[in-house]
């Protein structure tokens, strides 16, 4: 177990606790790691002990009865038995499609559909990666959020597309991890999917129940070596919160909503946002950007001076300063000669586009 | 054969050491310097400096340290009276021990 996987147990395990007090624990243990050191990792894992029993000891102090199982470590009737219920689970689903004229699946036929688990149950084992190691929260009471777990990323050229109905999503690359990770919370049952594809993985999430005072989110991390040819996101009501990604081709659609990103390093940056507020730290080794924004703000860096960009241009009502410079209303084009692209659409709305030099 | 640790114990000797450090200290610190003295689990100091903090006994502050921010704790006025009550009663208790275990004549 690596410092990344046991923390994210640990945190897992301490779901009964209010959100505060869990982050503060969260953050303590982070910290712990940091100070003793990168070269310390494993000894400080030895020397808490378990995420179990660093847990019960949280839970016991904040008054909580803590009934933290203890693990039962690769239990081979444990994984017998989620085995075969999810046989029968991908049999049930497979009936349905037939039953549906095969209408579920969109994209690519060949496609496996990775059923969620039904809350209470545990996460779903990726099919067809029998080689890949379970997910470690095949024993974790917390992880009962449908889709949770660990997902092989295989191959170089892989596509992540991620729909989003409603809620926050959160992308993140951690360079501990060895395959893709997700975590989901207050999701509305039975319309959360994480369909594997040939290259890669289609993660849907049709749900609506903000309105019932939930704060539905997905939260998918990345192996370092995700090996993303595209990453596309669209969101159509919520948040959007990016770390440094790396892909070929990134796409983000936020109708309404936020997004904000770290850095983007990609050769094609296609962001789209219709009302809302977009803000990217930088976005890094780009052959072609696109950038549009409706109604709302829009902030971004990119990297170079911005006398290598071709600035094609397109501000309507609203305001669009690029490189500290206003730019004219309507159409406009600078640069025409320079091989690297940035079009940039403004409604009614501000955008601001700066240069790392 | 050991003794126990009570938690009112373990209270006072975490508001000892963290007070020794005027700016604050942290918590893998304060864990690795009890350590030194004493047998404590790495565990059971994060709930101990949970409590003395909602108690008022302890201040934190956050500061950025290597990207990210670190969790510095402090003592309060009233932490600093709690653990000069830990101390006196303590030094009675061991007194009140060490006549009747510690061997020396009365």
């Amino acid at each position: 177990m690596r410092r990344r996987e046991y923390l994210n147990r640990l945190e897992a395990l301490l779901a009964a606790l209010p959100e505060q007090e869990r982050q503060d624990a969260m953050n303590y243990y982070e910290d712990y790691f940091d100070a003793a050191g990168l070269d310390k990792e494993q000894q400080t894992m030895e020397e808490l002990g378990s995420p179990e029993q660093v847990a019960q000891k949280i839970l016991e102090g904040a008054g909580l009865n803590a009934a933290v199982a203890l693990p039962a470590a690769g239990n081979p009737d444990r994984r017998l038995f989620f085995g075969v219920i999810f046989g029968v689970v991908v049999l049930a689903l497979l009936l349905l499609v037939v039953a549906l004229g095969a209408g579920l699946v969109t994209g690519q036929s060949s496609g496996k559909s990775i059923t969620p688990p039904a809350a209470g149950s545990l996460p779903a084992e990726p099919s067809g990666t029998a080689e890949g190691p379970l997910p470690t929260a095949s024993s974790e009471p917390a992880a009962s959020e449908e889709g949770n777990g660990l997902y092989p990323m295989q191959g170089q050229k892989n596509t992540l597309s991620m729909e989003v109905q409603e809620g926050t999503l959160i992308v993140e690359q951690d360079p501990s991890l060895t395959q893709m990770e997700v975590r989901t919370e207050d999701l509305q049952p039975g319309r959360f999917t994480v369909e594997q594809k040939t290259d890669g993985y289609a993660i849907r999430y049709t749900g609506s129940n903000h309105e019932e005072g939930k704060n539905p989110r997905i939260e998918v991390t990345l192996p370092a070596d995700a090996g993303l040819e595209t990453l596309d996101i669209q969101m159509a009501v919520g948040r959007v919160t990016l770390g440094d990604l790396q892909a070929e081709d990134i796409s983000v659609e936020v109708q309404t909503g936020t997004l904000k990103a770290g850095v983007l390093t990609a050769s094609e940056v296609t962001v789209d946002n219709l009302l809302g507020q977009v803000d990217i730290d930088r976005i890094a080794g780009a052959e072609g950007v696109e950038l549009s924004c409706e109604v709302g703000t829009l902030q971004a860096e990119l990297e170079g001076g911005a006398s290598q960009y071709a600035v094609d241009s397109t501000c309507n009502t609203g305001a669009l300063q690029i490189d500290g410079q206003p730019v004219p209303v309507g159409s406009y084009q600078k640069n025409g000669d320079q091989p690297r692209k940035i079009q940039v659409e403004i409604g009614t709305g501000k955008g601001e586009i700066t240069f790392q030099s | 054969m050991g003794f126990t640790t009570s938690a009112a114990l373990l209270d006072g000797i975490v508001l000892a050491v963290v007070s020794r450090e005027a700016q604050g200290t942290y918590g893998y610190r304060i864990t690795q310097e009890i350590k030194q003295v004493l047998d404590v689990s790495e565990s059971t100091l994060y709930p101990v400096l949970r409590r003395l903090q909602k108690d008022g006994c302890l201040s934190v502050y956050d500061q950025p340290c290597n990207g990210r921010n670190r969790r510095y704790y402090q003592v309060t006025e009233k932490g600093r009276t709690q653990l000069e009550e830990c101390r006196r009663t303590w030094q009675a208790y061991t007194r009140a021990v060490n006549s009747l275990l510690g061997g020396e004549q009365p």
